[in-house]
């Protein structure tokens, strides 16, 4: 056979049992590296994770016309996710049922049909083939069955406005899916008054490591003093030696508790206060979180000095606006809080200097495409658009201070999965024996690996 | 991770209802590529090379078929050869050109020379060997299992116990005489290969190769460009359709998977032999006529008629196109990996073309088919667009070949779909055969 030999079934199984350990009275955690490096792995991922969880298509937003659509890939495979000419959301496989083209080949735009090129066979932008060449010679019936159609993906699903596909025709709904990620999302729409928008233009990039490593880092607090060096000097430099800056440079990554209980009395149940740590989501997700306590500005809304005098009437008065709309203790939560969301499997979304939603697939088991897009409000203005656009590429962009780093430090970690003769467990235990681990603790990610343990291993013996 | 079927599961025939469906794992799995190489590539004859590339003792091209590295060569003795070129010391290639003439190959390792007979020459420290060594011959170039030819289409088996050539060909032996007719004095590769990769599955350019329907859309730049530099009438009916608006010409089974695409006459290019369109210029017309006349002179009126204005594209099952249009492309590829092949492309032409109409033909042979032509470009981009299509699986998993198949037997048109699954019937038969072995996909 011409390609490598595979792992034997069983020894594949074995591996999965054993891939994670975790031993919580002694407070180890321990993920085998071949889960990172690994053929069979990622073909077993593919069909079990990527095959049955839900995955971020894109925002409503971007297809807000009839007869918009943009284009995408989601777990490898071309779509094309529009809105239909009676305002349905739709999510396509786009590949003609003819010999298989794609029929759409523009990134976005406004098409009632699309055409491929191969041999002219044209779809509705419901998906109904409406024309084929020379219809005569095929076999009577045949177009009007349906079967030609272009072929649809299962379940397509959307929460304020974040658009969800499942390749799982029986996947539970959306909505449980979700569990308690769906109040960050909450959080991250209520910034908008009018609702939240993609700003237009998607960063892409690929990344030689594999998929997993990009979710742990997207939140990894223990980091960002040295993988981020850079950018704290830069701010330390820019914003003046705020406490919060020389908290986060310190060793350890700012060490102590965050700051807590920073939220006013309020109208509510206190639910809220759930946000200013690292909390277990459910299925998967994690979320780590602060009140106040980044360097950073937020454009909804932080002033730093790094924006101006001029641009700090305008940052009060949007707080102002957030908090005169949800309330002292809401507001004060949505404006000046910072969160990074994990998503299981592959979904980021880092509502901190500005909004990133990131999406990462494997493309091998050593290498990652990744897209990532800015949300704003509808409505911003100018000068915080732009404020917000500055922060979106400052930090978290393909050439800002900080996702040059991580992807450099990800493709060490993929190299160094090299040496599995020697040294064969990465360690995922920092904070495990809190009764409140920190964001710089690792509980997040641990929350993610139990996930991906139970799904990979439920599934072992089909 | 798989499960176990048989080709026959991958593909969906309902001759009742006129349904022939392909399944896209065909086209995209490892496991079916790796039995393809067993079972097809292994057992078919494959195009090596034309006799005129080696025209005198001592001439050699050095070419890869399915991977193996082979010397298709004349020997001293004036035969025709095809070696593995690998040095049976320790495997080195001992001939590391693509194309000259030699009399001995030496391999560039320990120094190893072989006749071009094959015939082991010369060790270097011989002394240090058993007397008899090579006495049995061992160490001579190994041949390849089988070479035969036919109309000087060289082709190689790599299984010693393969049909005859010939049995093998079947119909398709009509439509190289045909070709093989088109010279008095014989049909040369003009130096020359086109390259090229495409990012696609190797099937597909079979596919692509003899298919009419797909002309008007992905080709429609041509059509626009022959439009403006010969005229309407050259492309278009008095109703102001395209000619390939309508299905016309005939597609013809030849047996063991080979099809054959043709038309005479109805095509808007010209052919160097013989039809004259006003886009060659009036200069050639003068040239072109003479030589229909000549060939009316050596085959008569209605054979020299078919020479000269049958237009056909011929697939020789598994990897052999042989396209007899405006000029004479040989096309042959392999894959790489299911979703990556590698193309090669000559031009054939008669040994004595006038100037003229050798300089029409090799602008014919770039303009349409060539790597950077009209239409090989586009075909390409969408073969890759259809190898892209094929990662939406699960969720869209066929592909469709239905076109006329309930009027296959009375007549298929150009634009039907009767030659691609007479591939693929062959192929499912190929793939399944002797004891059945069923094969993994993913599921």
């Amino acid at each position: 056979m011409p390609h490598a030999p595979s792992l034997r079934q069983s020894d594949l199984h074995d591996l999965l049992r054993a891939a994670v350990l975790e031993d919580r009275s002694a407070g180890a955690f321990k993920v085998h590296r071949r889960v990172f490096t690994d053929d069979d792995v990622l073909e077993i991922e593919r069909r079990v994770i990527f095959d049955h969880c839900w995955l971020y298509t894109g925002h409503e937003s971007e297809v807000a016309k009839p007869s918009s659509f943009v284009r995408r890939e989601v777990g490898g495979r071309p779509l094309i996710f529009n809105r239909d000419r009676n305002g349905k959301l739709r999510v396509f496989f786009n590949t003609c049922s003819h010999r298989g083209a794609l029929v759409c080949w523009e990134r976005q735009g406004r098409r009632r049909s699309f055409q491929c090129p191969y041999h002219g066979w044209v779809y509705s932008d419901e998906g109904k083939i409406i024309d084929v060449p020379d219809k005569a010679s095929m076999a009577p019936g045949l177009v009007e069955s349906g079967q030609l159609n272009l072929a649809e993906v299962a379940n397509v699903a959307s929460y304020r406005g974040f658009v969800f596909i499942n390749f799982d025709a029986d996947a539970m709904p959306l909505e449980d899916y979700l569990a308690d990620a769906k109040a960050l999302l909450d959080v991250v729409s209520d910034q908008g008054a009018d609702g939240m928008e993609i700003v237009g233009g998607t960063q892409e990039y690929s990344v030689n490591a594999n998929w997993k490593l990009l979710q742990e880092n997207s939140a990894d607090g223990y980091h960002a003093a040295t993988t981020h060096a850079t950018y704290l000097d830069y701010i330390l430099t820019r914003d003046g030696a705020s406490e919060n800056a020389l908290r986060m440079a310190s060793a350890g990554g700012g060490g102590g508790p965050n700051r807590k209980n920073q939220l006013p009395e309020g109208d509510d149940n206190g639910h809220d206060n759930d946000f200013n740590r690292v909390r277990d989501l459910g299925n998967g997700h994690a979320v780590i979180s602060s009140i106040g306590s980044a360097p950073w500005g937020r454009p909804y809304a932080r002033w730093v000095p790094g924006w101006g005098e001029e641009a700090k009437e305008e940052v009060a008065k949007l707080k102002q606006d957030i908090i005169d709309r949800l309330g002292t203790r809401r507001g004060e939560l949505v404006a000046n809080g910072d969160r990074n969301t994990l998503i299981f499997p592959n979904l980021v979304i880092n509502d901190i200097m500005a909004i990133t939603i990131r999406t990462f697939y494997p493309e091998r088991p050593d290498r990652m495409d990744v897209n990532a897009w800015a949300l704003a409000p509808v409505g911003e203005s100018e000068a915080s658009r732009d404020r917000r656009l500055r922060n979106f590429l400052e930090f978290l962009g393909p050439a800002g201070f900080a996702s040059p780093d991580d992807v450099e430090m990800l493709e060490m970690c993929q190299s160094g999965y090299l040496n599995q003769i020697g040294m064969e467990w990465n360690d995922i235990s920092k904070g495990m024996l809190k009764n409140e681990p920190t964001n710089t603790d690792e509980e997040q990610m641990r929350v993610f690996w139990r996930r991906w343990r139970d799904l990979m291993t439920d599934h072992v013996g089909e | 991770m798989s499960m176990q079927v048989s080709s026959y599961d991958l593909i969906h025939e309902d001759r009742q209802k006129g349904i022939f469906r392909v399944n896209r794992q065909a086209l995209t799995s490892d496991d079916v590529l790796a039995l393809e190489r067993e079972r097809i590539f292994k057992r078919c004859w494959l195009y090596l090379g034309h006799a005129s590339e080696v025209r005198k003792p001592g001439d050699f091209v050095t070419r890869k078929v399915m991977r193996r590295p082979i010397i298709f060569n004349r020997d001293k003795h004036g035969e025709l050869r095809a070696f593995y070129n690998t040095c049976p010391h320790r495997g080195a290639q001992v001939c590391r050109e693509r194309a000259g003439s030699a009399k001995s190959f030496q391999c560039a390792y320990h120094g190893w020379t072989f006749d071009n007979d094959g015939g082991l020459r010369g060790v270097p420290g011989r002394e240090s060997y058993p007397k008899d060594f090579n006495a049995n011959g061992m160490y001579d170039l190994p041949e390849v299992q089988r070479m035969e030819s036919y109309c000087d289409f060289v082709f190689v088996n790599f299984d010693a116990g393969a049909e005859s050539l010939e049995d093998y060909l079947g119909g398709a032996k009509d439509y190289l005489q045909l070709i093989a007719l088109q010279s008095k004095v014989g049909m040369e590769v003009i130096s020359g290969t086109q390259e090229y990769h495409a990012r696609a599955n190797w099937k597909l350019l079979l596919e692509n190769s003899a298919d009419g329907y797909h002309a008007l859309t992905t080709h429609a730049t041509y059509f626009d460009y022959l439009k403006e530099r010969d005229g309407k009438a050259a492309v278009e009916n008095n109703k102001g359709k395209s000619v390939f608006n309508k299905p016309f010409g005939q597609v013809i089974d030849l047996g063991n998977g080979h099809t054959v695409s043709e038309s005479d006459g109805a095509i808007p290019w010209g052919r160097p032999i013989a039809r004259f369109r006003p886009g060659m210029g009036e200069a050639a017309r003068e040239a072109i006529e003479e030589v229909r006349r000549q060939l009316v002179d050596r085959l008569g009126e209605e054979r020299a008629r078919i020479v000269a204005e049958k237009d056909f594209n011929m697939l020789v099952f598994p990897n052999l196109a042989v396209l007899n249009i405006m000029a004479v492309t040989v096309r042959t590829f392999y894959p790489l990996a299911p979703d990556k092949m590698d193309v090669r492309a000559w031009a054939l032409g008669p040994q004595d073309e006038a100037a003229t109409l050798r300089d029409l033909r090799m602008r014919n042979f770039v303009e349409f088919l060539g790597p950077a032509g009209f239409a090989t470009p586009d075909d390409v981009e969408m073969l890759e667009l259809c190898q892209e299509g094929y990662q939406c699986q699960p969720g869209a998993d066929w592909n469709d070949l239905s076109r006329g198949m309930l009027t296959e037997h009375e007549h298929a048109a150009k634009q039907d779909e009767m030659q691609m699954r007479n591939f693929w019937r062959r192929w499912r038969q190929m793939l399944a055969s002797d004891d059945r072995v069923s094969f993994k996909i993913a599921s």
